[in-house]
């Protein structure tokens, strides 16, 4: 056993055993300490994952003779840590440990009971998803990844007393399976093709598939990993069974969980089948389109704030699956210099998006919480009543708007260098098809920083807009500690994306075969190859350093003239009297530019009533309307409908042959037998 | 060694004098201009540098109701457009900073500055402040894939997103630089420029109506050094925005040499560039009204085209921008 395997076995044995301290009799120091066991077991499989991507390994070979213990107990399970599970690992790790320890005072809402069932089931599920990235073998990731799944299930259920908690749970439920069922598809078909159920036989003998497996299996992982994902058109349980969930878990489940969709379609596509024919990468960049550009739509034409964010995790997947998409396609054109930038980009901002969603979830969380409502328009002002949490989420707001100097403005800006450098590949269609893909992504950012202006302006700032906005509490310590974990790494990984991007030359060597360095110059980006040769031009440490200087200049301009006084008083809004909340702008008119330019896509169901006049206080009479305005995702009428009622038509149709008399029941075993051995005869051939 | 780094850092020094000292003269120009073409004599030349430093000792208010978003945001955006200064080559080559940013970089720190401003509006909770907020953010969001796509039409025939090394193309090929895809990109660049900018037609920087307006609805809380640093800010913002219109679509003229002399010419030469940019725009703005908010979508539309096309035009005749 070796130091890797050793601390991989603490971090699951610690997190295994924090889940135990959660779901044992209850109490609140117990709850503390299961939550405080289970970052620490993360934080620890952060360092492993760490030393793995820096060139350490575990044990390849089991020591032990047959037929005794191995000499390595996890590679006898089908653990197996390649660069791309590690880099998975330390996503997964580092977030995790900053939720469960933001969970510690999150959670004290709950009575002690149901905290601990929390705080179990959170570590539990982050020992899931530890194994999902580090399982070898077909069999042991498929039971990972049904734990992770229902194990975030009861999860997403845990406020059991709403029925919207229960109908999202049930959605959320049927469509795990059905994408698990797809994924099995696809694994049964490579494993049967290669004889083999290992990553390295799996890989080793997927060469000799036919073109028909291969195609089958890569759609099977992209239907059932995009699922999990939260891929358009699959993603339709994401709305749903985040904003049901409590927030933490939210932020598990948004920042980190949906992430291991598409480490199995990275592992399925470019591990095992090594990449295919350029229409899988076409079909990836497109469904990465839609993703990016409808997740920040509905984004935007939405009020509930933790809708708001899991419509911006549909978003951010897809720029990943463009990231995704365009290394497939220069595989496929063989450019593996291109190909790695393009994974370069998707890899980074996998990691970026799981620091700043969960930054995001527990600032909102905090503001849910405390105001008791998800609606924005109720919210407001709460910059004063929670300054560190608002300073959170701040950051969160510029990192997911790539803005520079936060991490998600470095990963975008390789995304648009890899479209860029797609110009050489003297494709026509690949040239076409990725400046209109850089234009959406251009748009989509754009259109997030848009929607989060209004997220963080019309909850954060301004007067408060309800009673329950203007007395909230102020968030436990824990909370506002775990976003600042985060938010720190938002920051230092949008200065020295190098390390980042140190840590993924592993994984970016082994998917692409381009020679990744990992060379530091100056914090220039010149890990990566540059297509066109020389250093990538972006040193983020200049861009801060610039920065800071620019803002050094604006301090010293405020201070060339003798400091004048400053004062305090009521908003002047152009002279109007007493401006009250009710004059404030809301999210619903911040967004309506947009709803009435894109009219078309949205189709907006509008309905304006008469609502019985009321008096008002000074004497006249009023005549009254409300007018609603509804946005729904056409999605959801037609195809999502369309499907359930499908399947219920169906089981009515199978039931009639459920007759509820035995010799029917012979009747059918006496059939079937017949029709098999019929079967037999015919494939068979002789028999024996 | 020590020459080799005293030349860059001296020409770095130089461009920030440049754009934070002229910037508000070219302001000047464009308001004389506008007045003159509409028979007014407008305001004297030094008129910006006088109200700068007006604000400058102007006590401070805040509304009570706003928060720190409001006390730091005009300082961050601020600094956002002053580190976007070294991506335009002013007037020497290679720019002093060398391969630190590229365009991309510079959408990014033109949308850091519009996002705290943006959000500084809201924070008051004033009316007006929302509209502007809201309408601002929008026309961002808009501009952004314009942006990008006008960056890769003029960006792939040099095979670089730096301003830098389009620029260096540019002064080498002389005259055979300028062709039709080059054409169509300039057209694009410029209809971006309108907006990003808010000059009329897209928004009327000297309006007095609130409801038309966008930048200056954000602002309206603003005063005294708060103030002072907006303004100043809008100022190089304009200056970048045509500084690098200039070097995107007429390079030559910047030096590639260290002579003293020839610096010293190309630094004449690119503020005669940019005051006849002024000139022009000043122009055009006495001559059209506001179009409609809405209508900014359609221009927008039209320059994603040219930008587009610009890019199929270069693939189809070869070369390119």
């Amino acid at each position: 056993m070796n130091l890797p395997e050793l601390l991989l076995l603490v971090a699951l044995t610690g997190g295994s055993a924090a889940a135990i301290l959660g779901f044992a009799r209850p109490g609140a120091a117990r709850v503390r300490a299961s939550f405080l066991v289970g970052a620490l077991a993360s934080a620890v499989a952060a360092g492993q994952a760490v030393l793995v991507l820096i060139g350490m390994a575990l044990p390849t070979v089991a020591l032990g003779l047959p037929g005794t213990i191995s000499a390595s107990p996890l590679l006898a399970l089908g653990i197996q840590e390649d660069p791309l599970s590690a880099f998975f690992l330390l996503v997964v790790s580092v977030s995790g440990a900053a939720i469960l320890l933001a969970s510690v005072g999150y959670t004290e809402r709950y009575v002690d009971g149901r905290r601990g069932l929390l705080a179990g089931g959170m570590s539990l599920f982050w020992v899931a998803m530890a194994l999902v990235c580090v399982a070898g073998t077909v069999f042991l990731f498929l039971v990972a990844w049904e734990a992770m799944t229902l194990i975030s299930y009861f999860l997403v259920v845990h406020d059991h007393e709403s029925e919207s908690s229960r109908r999202a749970g049930l959605l959320y439920l049927v469509m795990s399976h059905a994408a698990t069922g797809a994924i099995l598809v696809s694994f049964v078909l490579l494993a049967t093709g290669t004889g083999s159920t290992s990553w390295t036989g799996i890989a080793a003998g997927a060469g000799g598939l036919s073109p028909g497996v291969r195609d089958a299996a890569f759609l099977a992982a992209l239907v059932g990993f995009g699922t999990k994902a939260g891929m358009v058109p699959f993603h339709g349980w994401l709305p749903e069974a985040h904003p049901a969930a409590p927030t933490n878990v939210s932020a598990l489940m948004s920042g980190v969980m949906i992430k291991l969709g598409l480490f199995g379609l990275l592992r399925v596509a470019l591990d095992l089948l090594g990449g295919g024919p350029s229409w899988w990468a076409y079909l990836v960049l497109a469904l990465g389109g839609v993703s990016a550009l409808g997740g920040v739509l509905y984004a935007i034409a939405e009020h509930d704030l933790k809708r708001l964010l899991a419509y911006h995790s549909v978003e951010n997947i897809g720029i990943i699956l463009l990231g995704v998409g365009a290394a497939m396609l220069f595989q496929s054109l063989g450019d593996p210099v291109l190909a790695a930038l393009a994974l370069a980009a998707a890899l980074l901002h996998t990691w970026n998006h799981a620091l700043f969603k969960p930054l995001l979830f527990l600032g909102a969380g905090a503001a849910v919480g405390e105001t008791g409502t998800r609606d924005m328009e109720r919210m407001g002002g709460l910059i004063r009543r929670m300054p560190g949490v608002a300073l959170g989420f701040f950051v969160g707001a510029m990192a997911i708007s790539a803005l520079p100097p936060f991490n998600g403005f470095v990963s975008e800006w390789l995304l648009f260098q890899s479209f860029f450098a797609g110009f050489t590949t003297g494709s026509v269609l690949a040239e076409i098809s990725l400046s209109l893909l850089a234009g959406v992504l251009a748009l989509t950012s754009g259109l997030a920083a848009y929607c989060f202006v209004k997220a963080f302006g019309i909850t954060f700032l301004a007067r408060p807009r309800s009673e329950a906005a203007a007395r909230a509490g102020r968030p436990p310590a824990s909370l506002t500690g775990g976003m600042g974990i985060l938010a720190a790494f938002c920051l230092v990984l949008g200065v020295a994306p190098i390390l980042a991007l140190d840590l993924a030359a592993r994984p970016l060597r082994e998917l692409t075969g381009a020679a990744v360095g990992s060379g530091v110059s100056l914090g220039v980006l010149s890990a990566l190859p540059n297509p066109s040769g020389g250093s990538l031009p972006l040193a983020p440490a200049i861009v801060a350093a610039l920065l800071a200087g620019g803002l050094l200049v604006a301090w010293i301009v405020r201070r060339l003239r003798r400091a004048p006084a400053v004062d305090e008083r009521p908003l002047w809004d152009c002279g109007l009297d007493a401006p009250t909340s009710r004059m404030e702008y809301t999210a619903a008119g911040y967004a309506q530019p947009v709803e009435l330019l894109l009219r078309d896509v949205y189709r907006p169901t509008e309905r304006a009533e008469e609502v019985p006049p009321v008096r008002p206080s000074w004497g006249g009479l009023a005549r009254m309307q409300r007018y609603t305005v509804v946005i729904t995702e056409p999605i959801r009428g037609w195809a999502y409908e369309g499907v359930a009622s499908g399947t219920v038509a169906l089981s009515r149709a199978i039931s009639r042959f459920q007759s509820g008399r035995i010799h029917a029941y012979l009747g059918y075993i006496f059939v079937t037998l017949i029709g098999l051995l019929l079967l037999v005869r015919a494939v068979g051939g002789s028999g024996p | 060694m020590s020459g080799s780094f005293l030349a860059p850092a001296l020409a770095l020094v130089g461009e920030y004098l440049l754009v934070l000292g002229l910037s508000p003269l070219l302001l000047a120009v464009l308001r004389r201009v506008k007045a003159r073409t509409q028979g007014r004599i407008g305001p004297p030349l030094l008129q910006p540098y006088r109200d700068l430093w007006k604000w400058m000792g102007k006590d401070g208010i805040y509304a009570s109701s706003a928060s720190w978003i409001t006390r730091y945001a005009p300082a961050i955006s601020f600094a956002a457009l002053l580190a976007a200064v070294p991506l335009v080559p002013w007037f020497v080559l290679p720019t002093p900073l060398g391969p630190f940013g590229d365009l991309i970089l510079l959408v990014g720190l033109l949308g850091l500055s519009r996002f705290v401003i943006a959000l500084a509006a809201l924070d008051g909770g004033s009316t007006f402040g929302g509209m502007g907020s809201s309408r601002e953010m929008w026309m961002g969001a808009l501009a952004e894939p314009v942006f990008l796509l006008v960056i890769f039409a003029f960006g792939s025939p040099a095979g670089s997103t730096q301003a830098g090394a389009i620029a260096a193309r540019g002064v080498a090929l002389g005259i055979a630089y300028a062709n039709p895809p080059l054409l169509l990109a300039i057209v694009a660049y410029v209809l971006l420029l309108l907006v990003e900018t808010g000059r009329l037609p897209v928004d009327n920087p000297a309006t007095h109506l609130e409801l038309t307006m966008v930048h200056e609805a954000m602002v309206l809380e603003y005063t005294g050094r708060d103030l002072a640093l907006i303004e100043w800010g809008r100022g190089f913002k304009l200056a970048i925005m045509f500084g690098l219109l200039i070097a995107l679509a007429a390079p030559w003229g910047i030096s590639t040499s260290g002579t003293l002399l020839l610096v010293g010419l190309a630094v004449g030469i690119v503020v005669g560039k940019l005051l006849g940019a002024h000139v022009l725009v000043g122009r055009l703005e006495a001559r059209v009204a506001k179009w409609r908010l809405f209508r900014v979508a359609d221009l927008l539309t039209l320059a994603a085209v040219f930008a587009f096309g610009s890019l199929a035009l270069a693939y189809v005749i070869g070369g390119g921008a």
